[in-house]
């Protein structure tokens, strides 16, 4: 065995770490000062056991040299949410797919962003991506930027679980006449005959809860958020949207159609604060857009392409040239809006 | 004691051989249809196997290969969790842009390694640990805050700190 593997007597690990705590616990007098340097070389192991800990405490060291106190505690806390989210999802699929309505694992979806929980997913794009897709019942997908998709088809019922992003639905008649269901960690929507936009909004500064913003162009749709799953389903008709959330919707609305301009691979921009757009251009490309908060609340309105490479470039190269704003490019992966 | 190496390798072709199908298949199904890392997984997994191997026989071959392929899954779900979290933790502030792409690098492992040390780890043990190491409060401030006396605090942060050590020297 070499000595970088080898096992240490218990009672030397404890002795190690009451020193480092006695150590952390405040300025130490020289006397203890001299009294932890005599254990420390009294013995080889000791030594061993003292670097032990000097090298296991590298990561909350580097953590505080990089990062504030409060952005630390906020990843911790959202990526130890995430991974809970995770293995509670990976529970339920377990269950098997005889589990209800919401017995899946669309707890993931925000969660869960980024590439794996795409990767996982029936159908997923890329960033940047747009792609349709047609299930097996003929139902017919486009898929925004970055989304990924679970289609669970049972003999009862047809279910799409939107993880993330957002789709347009044209649903497929059955003959089996099970109901279309699109369903997300807010609730479930079921497609009539028509044309529905499903989008799952993250939680962001100015929405802190997510929701799903769900659209109709044609037909009717019916909504049921999770908590009132007993609740008869609220109908959504074409040329309205609404917000739910797992306790309830928000008022319909008339439908806003730039919100649906992705669909023909466009941005649309109608009196939009610049904080909105630097998230919204986040979803088409890698990395993240930030906005500078002196700028967050000016406005811009326009209508740029959104395909090709370099598209977002474009459009925040656009802004910077109506907005006393520049674009401030980190490295390839972090750009800011920020005040001239 | 250590293996002499023509044995070794012996023993290691017949275990890659026999092993490493089931296990790409088991990664396979782990990881889910559309992403194939299973090789990479299993690859990793068999150069930790020959590591220990290096040091003592590995009876059970076939654990022993589960236990490290789970572990480097968890670690590979850990860090996209935690490369997702501190992106959106960024994309709430306007100051320190300054960071490089390795600073960040630097700043997600140490996350990723420190989220692994503090998951299982009872929840009033785990703050005392983060006002301490992470939000900088001396024993005394934290027994303040937290209406408890300083030995308390002493007690959780040694707890912690075996609860580290076991998890890093004594896998």
């Amino acid at each position: 065995m070499t000595a970088e593997h080898e096992a240490l007597p218990e009672d030397i690990v404890q002795a190690a770490i009451g020193w480092y705590v006695a150590l952390a616990a405040g300025a130490p007098s020289p006397a203890q000062q001299a009294r932890f340097e005599q254990w420390r070389e009294a013995d080889p192991r000791h030594q061993r056991a003292w670097q032990r800990l000097q090298k296991m405490s590298g990561p909350w060291q580097t953590t505080r040299a990089y990062a504030s106190a409060s952005q630390a505690r906020q990843a911790l806390a959202q990526a130890g949410n995430a991974l809970r989210e995770r293995r509670r999802a990976l529970r339920l699929l377990a269950l098997g797919a005889g589990g209800g309505l919401l017995g899946y694992g669309v707890s993931r979806n925000r969660d869960w962003p980024g590439a794996a929980g795409r990767l996982l997913a029936d159908a997923h794009t890329g960033i940047g991506e747009r792609r349709a897709v047609t299930l097996q019942d003929g139902t017919r997908l486009l898929l925004d930027s970055a989304t990924a998709i679970d289609t669970r088809f049972t003999p009862q019922a047809r279910h799409i679980v939107l993880r993330q992003g957002r789709i347009r639905v044209h649903p497929a008649a059955d003959a089996a006449l099970r109901p279309l269901r699109v369903v997300t960690d807010d609730g479930d929507i079921a497609a009539g005959e028509g044309v529905l936009h499903v989008r799952l909004l993250p939680g962001e500064p100015w929405a802190p809860r997510a929701q799903t913003l769900v659209s109709v162009s044609e037909g009717t749709a019916r909504l049921r958020p999770r908590g009132l799953a007993d609740a008869p389903p609220a109908p959504l008709a074409a040329g309205q949207q609404t917000r739910m959330r797992p306790d309830g919707l928000e008022p319909a609305r008339p439908l806003d159609p730039a919100g649906l301009a992705w669909e023909d691979g466009l941005f649309q921009a109608a009196g939009m604060p610049l904080v909105l757009l630097a998230a919204e251009l986040s979803c088409y490309r890698p990395g993240v857009v930030r906005c500078d908060p002196a700028v967050a609340s000016l406005r811009i309105t326009g209508n740029w392409p959104l395909s090709g490479p370099g598209a977002t470039d474009r459009i925040l190269a656009s802004v910077a040239r109506y907005l006393p704003v520049r674009i401030v490019t980190r490295t390839r992966y972090w750009v800011a809006i920020q005040p001239v | 004691m250590t293996v002499p190496d023509d044995t070794l390798e012996h023993e290691l072709s017949a275990i890659y051989l026999a092993h490493q199908p089931w296990l790409r298949n088991w990664l396979r199904k782990k990881l889910g249809s559309g992403q194939d890392g299973s090789a990479d997984f299993a690859q990793e997994a068999f150069l930790r196997l020959v590591a220990r191997f290096r040091r003592e026989r590995v009876r059970e071959p076939r654990a022993f290969l589960v236990k490290v392929a789970s572990g480097l899954l968890a670690d590979h779900y850990r860090r996209q969790a935690v490369e997702a979290a501190w992106r959106q933790t960024l994309a709430l502030r306007a100051d320190d842009v300054q960071a490089s792409a390795e600073d960040h690098y630097r700043v997600i492992e140490a996350l990723q390694q420190l989220l692994h040390l503090l998951e299982r780890m009872p929840a009033r043990d785990r703050e005392i640990f983060l006002m301490s190491q992470i939000d900088g409060l001396s024993y005394p401030q934290i027994a303040g805050r937290l209406a408890v006396t300083v030995n308390v605090v002493q007690k959780a942060m040694t707890r912690v700190l075996a609860h580290c050590y076991r998890l890093c020297y004594d896998g």
